[in-house]
């Protein structure tokens, strides 16, 4: 006998409460979750209008008006008031030809409305209906309800009304959202965030062959404006630079900077791990940046923005609305230290990357959308994308560097300007002595602004000055600190291996069984002690070495600095190959040649860690009155993309290895403090290894 | 041998006292698996999850593309039951990015150790620690239990309700790894019914 009988769930009339207000968390995100759906629904023209909403209004109403595809009366009854449906599961992309990927979160942004006002009306009409649909919804009924009675009050039973306009013209089709009886009085801080959050959804790139428009209009505020970006938002930058990928050929653009040619310049590459990614960066110098500011004055210039198929991926509606406390993505300001006069910063820069579902399927969501999934092909991405700012830094750096030169330039060319002027004046008066009474007042005041003029080109020339003694001792900071973290790891892994030695002695001392660990661990802990003397060594160099410039033997110095790595080579297993001739001495600083050297050879020894062969050639030789040094590897090579870059501060390859951009940026300004140049050249060893030669004018 | 020690760690040898002391401490513990390289290391823990294994994993590699997360990601992708113990060199705060400690720290059967700050202690607490679970843990005594019965692993554990799908033991020693739902419904289940044996055998 079979008696089962069934029960059925039931929704409390609360139900609806628990999932507006718990998922929604605040009324910009509701809103935002609003336009989302329009823009789900093809629309391309949408208002967002605020009435009477600010503080002490009566009659406040929100309206959310688009021409997107609209609903039906079955599409409202079926899906739009069924908890849990969601087209958009089922159907990630909007219909043809729009083919947009869906942003609204699945199913909820009905239920964002409570969040906004008590009461919606819904208003909505697909192509080719002769009466638009109005709904009209009171949530405020259905929680008087809840409360009045001990019955249950479902939330299926609450009933809606609902009516039907004429149309004036069958052929529009949209959805219109009128909201009443606003819960909270709106600021004017919070539609300028709603409209930050709009003007972030789509990217200006994708956004071209069906653009996606909103406009934000709040009369009391005085706010009517256009919040999606287009391109011609960013026509105020000083520069705009793009790279884009093949997929077919599996190649991809990276940028570099032309220091002759003084353009910028792609390398072609192979396709890097997490896939293609087309970039545009929009450069903003100090002026573009007033300029933009006056323009866009609720919209910061804040770095990079991700956006996957055309949607934004992160940073994903952002509520900090503080620059300052803003997620930093790709961790561009965060680059350990920054090279604070040259450094390109996220405050300098808007840059769209587009990224694909199907052509970057490593590079992952994080849950929060705050960032991406940590793993190697976004490592791998993030140190690509700062390569590409790097080309930036390159183009500042000799902007700065023009900028002063004009400068120079200028005053130069006005003390010259009253040189002249006087010779002028004095052949008048040598012509025409009659005039002399009348001139020499004016000849006066000439040679005194003349004065002035030098006086002043000699200002510029202290500050230059300063400018670059501050510079070094800035370096001098900098590659002090480098040098600390470098001596206390090997201080403190050296005393870990000593460790763990001495402490298997304490344990198990004596064991007649195993002499043979005994023994071969006093051997290593004595050859460890040696290793801690020599760094020791090394600090006490340091400490001593003073910057005043001295006759420098070439062949002797160079000899005894690579003498100090006598035992790294033998451990490494690296042969040294060297060249140096007798009987060349230069004045200069004998220090400088040691940080070049001994950051180059650092470099290549981390650099032939996997190598099979390991050799390393170091020579110098005299060609026009240069002095040419030459210092090569068989190690991992630069790839093209990065010859023009590893010289900038806090550029590494190594860093896994405990490189941390350093070193080549020492190189590049000891190597300038001697007024030379340093470069990458094609490799001695052909087609593996580096070679990295340094030219420095010769003055016997 | 009882069980294995593999450690991956490309600063590591047979020879160092790190190792040595495994072999003094732990006359059962077969440690000679040290892997410089972490692919290698990788595929071997891979070959070998029949094995009651620890696994020691550097957080960095020079000179390689791969860290000690991506290691573990790809070894929970088989397995959660494996246990692992992540080491760095540094200190914790500055080696390792925030994100990844959180996400290490939701892991389950997951140790830290800190080389350059702790002794050879340490080292001992985590391993008896491990040693313990194994014995006391249900999946642990399972997949112990059919490593050393291959006899039973054709054998029918139970078949679901809902679907008439049924599972040998080895089938629910993969369920049991993966954590999948039927693992754990199945791991609750055992649970239950020993309670029930050992409160009512008492009477």
């Amino acid at each position: 006998m079979d008696d089962t009988q069934t029960l059925k769930w039931r929704f409390d009339v609360s139900t609806f409460r628990l999932i507006g207000r718990d998922l929604i968390t605040d009324r910009v995100t509701a809103l935002f979750e609003l336009v989302k759906n329009c823009y789900d629904a093809n629309a391309q023209n949408v208002s967002v209008i605020f009435e009477n909403v600010g503080a002490g209004e009566k009659q406040s109403v929100i309206r959310v008006e688009d021409d997107g595809y609209g609903m039906s009366f079955e599409d409202i009854r079926d899906k739009w008031m069924v908890i849990g449906t969601s087209s958009k599961r089922t159907h990630p992309y909007s219909p043809e030809p729009y083919k947009r990927k869906c942003v609204g979160e699945k199913g909820i942004g009905r239920f964002a409305v409570d969040k906004l006002g008590n009461k919606v009306s819904i208003i909505t009409k697909k192509e080719g209906a002769g009466k638009w649909l109005k709904v009209d919804i009171d949530w405020s009924s259905y929680f008087s309800e809840s409360v009045k009675g001990d019955d249950i009050h479902l939330f299926t039973d609450v009933e809606n009304a609902y009516s039907y306009i004429d149309a004036e013209d069958p052929n529009t089709s949209g959805t219109k959202l009128v909201i009443s009886a606003i819960r909270e009085p709106w600021t004017k801080k919070e539609i300028e965030h709603l409209m930050r959050e709009i003007s972030k959804i789509v990217s200006p790139v994708a956004n071209l062959s069906y653009p996606f428009k909103v406009r934000v209009i709040a009369p009391e505020f005085e706010i009517e404006k256009e919040s999606v970006r287009t391109l011609e938002d960013f026509n105020d930058a000083t520069l705009y630079l793009s790279i884009d990928f093949d997929e077919e050929k599996r190649l991809q653009q990276s940028l570099f900077y032309d220091k002759g040619k003084n353009t910028f310049g792609h390398h072609t590459i192979p396709l890097k791990s997490f896939g293609g990614i087309k970039m545009r960066i929009f450069f903003f110098d100090e002026a573009a940046r007033r300029e933009y500011r006056k323009t866009f004055p609720n919209d910061p210039i804040d770095g990079f923005k991700v956006y996957r198929d055309g949607i934004i991926a992160t940073p994903f509606a952002e509520t900090n609305e503080n620059p300052d406390q803003k997620r930093d993505i790709l961790g561009i300001d965060k680059r350990v230290h920054q090279d604070i006069f040259n450094r390109v910063g996220t405050r300098e820069f808007l840059g769209v990357i587009d990224i694909t579902k199907e052509g970057n399927p490593q590079i992952i969501d994080a849950t929060n959308r705050q960032d991406f999934v940590d793993n190697e092909e976004y490592r791998e991405m993030k140190k690509f994308i700062i390569t590409q700012l790097n080309a930036l830094q390159d183009y500042k750096v000799e902007m700065r560097l023009a900028k002063r030169d004009n400068a120079q330039e200028g005053l130069q060319a006005a003390s010259d300007d009253i040189n002249s002027l006087v010779d002028a004046f004095n052949e008048m008066v040598a012509q025409k002595p009659e005039l002399k009474p009348t001139v020499e007042p004016l000849i006066k005041q000439v040679r005194k602004t003349g004065r002035s003029v030098k006086t002043a080109i000699n200002e510029q020339k202290k500050a230059l000055e300063d400018f670059t003694r501050k510079e070094n001792i800035y370096m001098s900071i900098m590659s002090l600190q480098q040098f600390a973290i470098n001596i206390t790891h090997a201080v403190r892994t050296t005393l870990n291996q000593i460790r763990d030695r001495v402490e298997f002695f304490y344990r198990y001392y004596p064991n007649p069984e195993e002499e043979e660990w005994f023994s071969l661990y006093s051997k290593e802990m004595f050859e460890r002690f040696k290793v801690l003397n020599r760094v020791i060594n090394y600090m006490l160099s340091y400490s001593q070495s003073n910057l005043t410039p001295e006759e420098v033997d070439l062949k002797t110095t160079f000899e005894e600095i690579l003498g100090d790595y006598d035992d790294v080579f033998s451990r490494e297993g690296i042969v040294l190959q060297a060249d140096f001739p007798d009987k060349l001495v230069l004045n200069a600083n004998r220090q400088f040649f040691r940080d070049i050297l001994q950051n180059l050879i650092d470099n290549s020894v981390k650099a032939m860690s996997e190598s099979e062969q390991k050799v390393i050639r170091c020579s110098y030789e005299v060609r026009n009155d240069m002095l040419e040094i030459l210092v090569s590897d068989t190690g991992v090579g630069i790839p093209p993309e990065d010859r023009e870059q590893v010289f900038a501060l806090y550029y590494t390859t190594t860093e896994l290895q405990g490189g941390a951009g350093v070193g080549l940026y020492i190189v590049k300004t000891r190597v300038q403090s001697l007024g030379g140049s340093v470069e990458v050249v094609d490799s001695e060893f052909g087609k593996i290894g580096t070679t990295i030669k340094i030219t420095i004018p010769f003055k016997k | 041998m009882d069980f294995k020690i593999v450690i991956i760690d490309d600063n590591l040898s047979e020879k160092e006292p790190f190792v040595q002391n495994i072999r003094m401490n732990y006359k059962d513990a077969d440690y000679n698996h040290v892997f410089q390289d972490p692919d290698k290391g990788l595929e071997y823990v891979l070959e070998n999850l029949n094995n009651k294994m620890i696994v020691f994993i550097d957080w960095n590699f020079s000179g390689h593309h791969k860290k000690g997360i991506d290691l573990l990601k790809e070894i929970r992708k088989k397995t959660s039951l494996l246990y692992i113990v992540m080491m760095s060199a540094n200190q914790l705060r500055t080696d390792i990015p925030l994100d990844s400690i959180v996400e290490m720290m939701n892991e389950e059967n997951f140790f830290y150790l800190d080389r350059s700050n702790n002794d050879f202690e340490s080292v001992i607490a985590i391993i008896d620690k491990i040693r313990t679970q194994w014995d006391t843990k249900f999946d642990c005594v399972l997949e112990q239990w059919l490593l050393r019965h291959p006899e039973d692993n054709n054998k029918e554990a139970f078949s679901e309700a809902s679907t008439g799908k049924s599972y040998t033991w080895a089938d629910i020693l993969v369920e049991l790894r993966l954590q999948t739902p039927v693992g754990k419904s199945f791991e609750k289940m055992l649970n239950e019914y020993y309670i029930y044996q050992l409160t009512h055998s008492k009477k």
